[in-house]
């Protein structure tokens, strides 16, 4: 039987019903200190004096990291512009000026102590003086005249740091040719990972002598890298490992507690002293010291004719960096990919830039980008089937890109292209062509008792395309490693195999995902593989958990190990060992002014969702009835894991949507708990979600399968603006819904009681 | 810093242990009797992870002192199975699918187990509300239902 | 901080008079959270969940007195008082989720002072009585009189609040309670609207109206009970009851509302509520509107 399509049990879950399973932050080695990392709490300030002398003095406290001990005081998994550490007093050997803190969560100080009490104690007294600097808030300040640089070493000389362009055809005659433009200015929430394990870790020197982290991240090997270069240390002298890890969407990209860490273990090695060191974030820490999905504001104008036919697409994009670039540079591209849709668009003229202030962060969280352009593209459909009176699925059909089609890039889309599938296969599940629904009491479980009279109903629909793998020329790549084991026999077959790949199991069934490959790929039993993941000091260079790119990349990359490995067990070899380095079809940046027809991509997923809902008109409270979210998946690899990434994203999605609304003044996080942010319970989700996968081949992936994480988080917000605007007539902007943002425009819209 | 000596039933066994008169229960259970798979997700007793039975009822250990547990039983996660036997939520947790990360997992456990205590064959709404107290960021919760209606059938069966 | 887990109200007060700046607790609820926020509790704190007259309900033949300390998922699960005081119980049951129930207790809600507590509006609209002891022995005041500011009650130094005195209701009087949040549970109130009114053959008689998270403390709406008062509660009654009620409102912008949401909201449940207690009070025994 086919290892494939089967819900086969997850090899971690037993540990993790039991509570045996050990996170980065359960694990307690003899011996262990803890490290405290004391964050600078200044948005946009310059040090001038850092005395840690008391805190080094107190009682139970080891040693005292500073700046002073960083030998190259940067970091940034794209570029380097963020210190490790912030201080007057640095090694000199970075561009990056260390002595400014540009984000409250910089981090200052680490203190090691011997229990996480008085580490946090000792640190209270750590001094600092600082010098302030006007501070950067928010898109408006940084783009105003005469604003203030937030990194002014940065060769753009400008707060707009990074900016992208799309030139295609002749924009200007296609509004003069258009029977009816659509124009919007949308503004894009924050969102935050709000992961259920905040950041942890410990630290080590391992039997080898390596420096060795355990962390929660989602890229081992960019972690080694990371680490070693603020180091300064070759890569195999750093090791990066992954227990159990407690969730991430995007929120662990980055580097939190990986480097510290690692430079608290070598400050205590130069001293003589081999103990292990232990951290861990609060929540209230975790919120406000990782970056965030980004804030934004798009102005749009879209040009059809008045059969609802694109004829152009006109698009300004600000996205909120915050005080270092993390990723934003990537996730502006993909914004800058969806903003005009998943159509045939023959003009546009795309302008999309990252924007530096001293808010918190911007950066990776599923869908990367994704879902900023797909709500503005999806509300701008939406609105135009309402302007000419189509219908919004009939809207698209006659836009969406197809097998062949020209994407906004000017190029041909990769060729598998089954977005006008999922549509259809969307619609019929939701019963899209059955007459409206009869308004609805707002729910049995809503904190008010139902009522009918304020209540009006609607449906929405959306869809939405997003790269599979890294765009635009990031280097792309994949590695794994087979050993078969079995019988010197010239023609047994194996009996077991060991499989090492270094991909982050961050929760979402990753590793069952290879198992049930390795297994297919080597016509064994999954439990006759002997997995060996997460670990740099054994495996190679699997790529990061994100951009849906994880069983794609690893699954062709088992392929290629297995066959290796058959190779060489064809010529005798025991154990036969077969290595693989996978690369896909490269992929292009844009050039600057984006005419030049450019590959950015080598595989795209495909999604749409409809939406049934009631709102209250009165008290701005909305129930989600029915969520119907469509989604092809090429292949399915286990059909409970991939439910689950379905029904995942789509809560998440709720929460972006309805909500989740992180307050940030000032360059200050004001609501970093889960009673002010508010992500949804078991009692606010929809009252039912329904997954329709369906099976088209990726004619690049492996056994046909194509990436499908984020895919779903896409066109939920877009479907539910639709469904409110079916509900009550009222066009909606901005998110998150909560009933007070509801209440207000429908308020201002004339729309319930006053 | 006051130190107090406790003595508790936890998961059937007397333990001893001796805390600091501010510590939470959760970080006593965590760090002075080992019982790691009691997580913290917030600390402020909004997100059920380190959810713990004490004398019968479903409590945030981070909102409890650990003084307060002198005298008590107390059962974790860690007391579910019996020996190598999976309590039935265990069960159909791991065969429905029903955890990703696994750190609201113990939490999410400890609350259908008393719900199910108390009420062995409730309906959707009542497990909604029996686990209103417990944020999960993976599942979007609909495989958690399953499971603990999976289990409250195979317990009423047995 | 030291803990202290005294037996009698005697040993209590013996322990506040005797190591100044200790402060009383029940289900820490909020205290950790604050605790968590660096604000400084004092040298120690006592646990009230061990006296017995804390931990009690008990009902009498024209009230029920229920100890400050109870959780609240004792009171939702006493059937006698849901039947006498629907609205009361139900505003305890909203204070947080069911490991927050078993810690949680009126007299911890009352006494945190939040403008946003639940159970305030529905204890002030059911005409609660605190009663409160110190060292001079115990006095007894309107729960209204109790908090007088955010985080701040006009308990004296030295004193605690030991039961909370509610009248029986008598003949067709019933109470409700709604508030709106976000989100379904686990949430802090936008607004709360406690209701208690006496039916007489279709014509309300007495009600009292009572708002919270509209102000800095509970808000009494005599002007809302007057409209409704000598009314079949026809829809010019409820309209003004509602406009009343939101013309009471002297509330704050924050991340969980703004000012004219919490206005216009507090209009809308005031009338609903309204509607509910008038169903229960011509229904006896009927948990109409009741969410658990």
């Amino acid at each position: 039987m086919s290892a494939l399509g089967q819900s086969l049990p997850r090899p971690d879950a037993r540990d993790k019903v039991t509570g045996d399973a050990r996170y980065p932050g359960d694990r307690f080695p003899p011996d262990v200190l803890f490290a405290f990392i004391v964050f600078t709490d200044q948005p946009h300030a310059r040090i001038t004096r850092l005395d840690t002398a008391a805190a080094e003095a107190a009682e139970g406290v080891v040693a005292v990291v500073t700046a002073a001990d960083v030998p190259v005081n940067e970091y940034g998994l794209t570029m380097f512009d963020q210190p490790v550490l912030i201080g007057p007093t640095s090694s000199g050997r970075s561009a990056v000026p260390h002595d400014v803190s540009r984000w409250e969560a910089d981090h200052l100080a680490v203190v090691i102590a011997e229990t996480e009490e008085q580490a946090r104690s000792a640190a209270a007294l750590i001094e600092s003086d600082w010098e302030a600097l006007p501070l950067v808030a928010d898109i408006d300040a940084a783009l105003a005249d005469g604003a203030p640089l937030v990194h002014p070493e940065h060769p753009a000389q400008s707060n707009a740091y990074h900016h992208l362009v799309i030139t295609k055809g002749d924009v200007a005659t296609a509004f003069e040719r258009a029977d009816v433009v659509i124009e919007g200015t949308y503004e894009l929430p924050y969102q935050e990972h709000a992961y259920l394990q905040p950041e942890a870790g410990v630290a080590y020197v391992d039997e080898e002598g390596r420096i060795t982290v355990e962390v929660a991240g989602q890229w081992t090997h960019e972690d080694q890298e990371q680490i070693a270069h603020a180091l300064d240390l070759d890569l195999d002298a750093v090791r990066v490992i992954y227990p159990p890890i407690g969730g991430a969407f995007g929120g662990r990209e980055d580097m939190s507690l990986q480097i510290v860490l690692a430079l608290a273990v070598r400050k205590l090695n130069e001293r003589g002293i081999d103990r292990p060191v232990r951290s861990q974030w609060s929540r209230e820490e975790s919120i406000v010291g990782h970056h965030k999905r980004h804030r934004g504001r798009v102005h749009t104008r879209w040009a059809a004719t008045k059969d609802g036919v694109l004829l152009g697409v006109e698009a300004t994009s600000h996205l909120d960096a915050g005080s270092y670039n993390y990723t934003s540079n990537k996730v502006l591209g993909n914004l800058h990919l969806t903003v005009a849709g998943p159509y045939e668009v023959p003009n546009a003229q795309l302008d999309s830039y990252a924007v530096y202030t001293n808010a918190v962060p911007g950066g990776a969280f599923r869908g990367f980008g994704g879902p900023q352009g797909c709500f503005v593209s999806e509300t701008q459909m939406n609105r135009l089937a309402a302007a000419l009176h189509l219908d919004p699925v009939e809207v698209r059909r006659r836009n969406v890109l197809g097998e062949g089609s020209i994407g906004i890039t000017s190029t041909p889309l990769p060729a598998g292209v089954s977005l006008p599938e999922v549509i259809e296969e969307c619609a019929i599940e939701a019963d899209w062509e059955a007459p409206p629904r009869p308004p609805a009491a707002i729910g049995a479980f809503a904190s008010l008792p139902p009522t009918t009279e304020a209540s009006r109903r609607g449906r929405g629909f959306a869809c939405a395309y997003k790269n599979i793998g890294f765009s635009f020329g990031f280097p792309e790549r994949s590695v794994a490693d087979i050993v078969l084991h079995g019988s010197d026999d010239a023609d047994a077959r194996p009996t077991s195999a060991e499989l090492y790949l270094a991909g982050a199991d961050v929760g979402q069934g990753a590793h069952l995902a290879f198992l049930q490959m390795a297994a297919e790929a080597t016509g064994l039993d999954v439990e006759a593989i002997t997995p060996g993941f997460s670990d740099t000091a054994t495996s190679g260079d699997s790529g990061s958990a994100s951009a849906s790119r994880l069983s794609w990349m690893t699954g062709n990359a088992i392929l290629g190990a297995a066959e290796e490995a058959e190779k060489a067990w064809r010529d005798g070899d025991r154990p036969a060992r077969g290595h693989f380095r996978y690369t896909p079809p490269p992929t292009e940046m844009l050039d600057p002014d984006g005419r030049t027809p450019t590959t950015p991509n080598f595989a795209y997923g495909y999604v749409a969702e409809a939406v049934d809902l009631s709102v209250d008109v009165e008290t701005g409270h909305i129930v989600v009835h029915d969520v119907v979210c469509a989604i092809d998946v090429g292949r399915i690899i286990n059909p409970q894991q991939v439910t689950g990434q379905i029904e995942g994203a789509v809560i998440q999605a709720h929460g972006y949507c309805l909500s989740e609304n992180l307050v940030v003044i000032d360059g200050r996080v004001m609501n970093p708990r889960f009673s002010g942010y508010l992500i949804p319970g078991i009692g606010d989700i929809p009252e039912q979600v329904r997954s329709v996968m369906l099976e088209i081949p990726d004619p690049r992936g492996p056994f046909g399968v194509r990436g499908m994480a984020e895919m779903p988080l896409m066109p939920y917000a877009p479907a539910i603006v639709g469904a409110l605007y079916d509900a009550t007539g009222v066009w909606f902007d901005s998110f998150p819904l909560t009933p007070p943002r509801v209440r207000a425009v429908l308020r201002a819209a004339g729309v319930g009681a006053s | 810093m006051s130190k107090t000596h406790v003595t508790a039933i936890i998961n059937g066994d007397q333990t001893e242990f001796l805390t600091e008169d501010g510590t939470s229960l959760l970080n006593a259970l965590r760090d002075d009797v080992g019982l790691t798979g009691v997580k913290e997700g917030c600390g402020t007793g909004d997100c059920g992870a380190c959810s713990v039975i004490m004398n019968g009822a479903l409590n945030a250990s981070c909102l409890v002192f650990a003084p307060e547990a002198d005298g008590a039983t107390i059962v974790t996660v860690e007391g579910l199975a019996d020996g190598d036997h999976l309590h039935p939520l265990q069960q159909c947790f791991l065969e429905g699918a029903a955890l990703q990360c696994g750190i609201c997992t113990p939490g999410f456990l400890v609350a259908a187990k008393v719900l199910l205590d108390k009420n062995p064959n409730p309906t959707e709404t009542e497990i909604r509300y029996a686990l209103a107290g417990n944020l999960c960021r993976c599942t979007g919760y609909d495989k958690i239902i399953r499971a603990v209606q999976e289990a409250a059938s195979r317990m009423q069966e047995a | 901080m030291k803990y202290y887990a005294p037996a009698t109200i005697e040993e209590a007060i013996g322990v506040l008079t005797s190591e100044p700046g200790t402060r009383v607790f029940a289900g820490a609820t909020d205290v950790v959270p604050q605790m968590r926020s660096g604000r400084d509790l004092g040298p120690g704190l006592i646990d009230l969940k061990k006296i017995e007259r804390l931990s009690a309900v008990t009902r009498q033949d024209d009230m029920w007195v229920i100890g400050a300390a109870v959780p609240a998922a004792q009171l939702t699960a006493n059937a006698d008082l849901s039947h006498d005081l629907p609205g009361v119980v139900e505003a305890a049951g909203l204070i947080g989720s069911d490991q927050v129930q078993s810690r949680s207790s009126l007299g911890g809600n009352v006494c945190n002072a939040s403008p946003a507590a639940d159970s305030v509006p529905a204890l002030v609209a059911a005409g609660a009585r605190a009663v409160i002891a110190s060292g001079d022995g115990t006095r007894t005041i309107l729960v209204e009189e109790l908090p007088v500011g955010p985080g701040r009650t006009s308990l004296a130094p030295g004193e605690f609040v030991v039961e909370f005195e509610i009248d029986r209701p008598a003949g067709a009087t019933a109470d409700a309670y709604l508030r709106l949040i976000p989100r379904t549970e686990m949430d802090i109130a936008v607004v709360g609207a406690g209701v208690q009114l006496t039916m007489d053959g279709g014509t309300c008689t007495s009600a009292r109206i009572a708002l919270g998270a509209v102000a800095p403390t509970v808000v009494r709406v005599p002007d809302a009970e007057a409209a409704i008062v000598g009314t079949t509660l026809d829809d010019a009654a409820l309209a003004a009851a509602s406009a009343a009620a939101s013309a009471a409102c002297n509330p704050i912008d924050d991340k969980r509302g703004t000012i004219a949401y919490r206005q216009h909201v507090a209009g809308v449940l005031t009338k609903r509520a309204i509607g509910i207690a008038a169903d229960r009070a011509q229904n006896p025994g009927t948990a109409n509107g009741s969410t658990h």
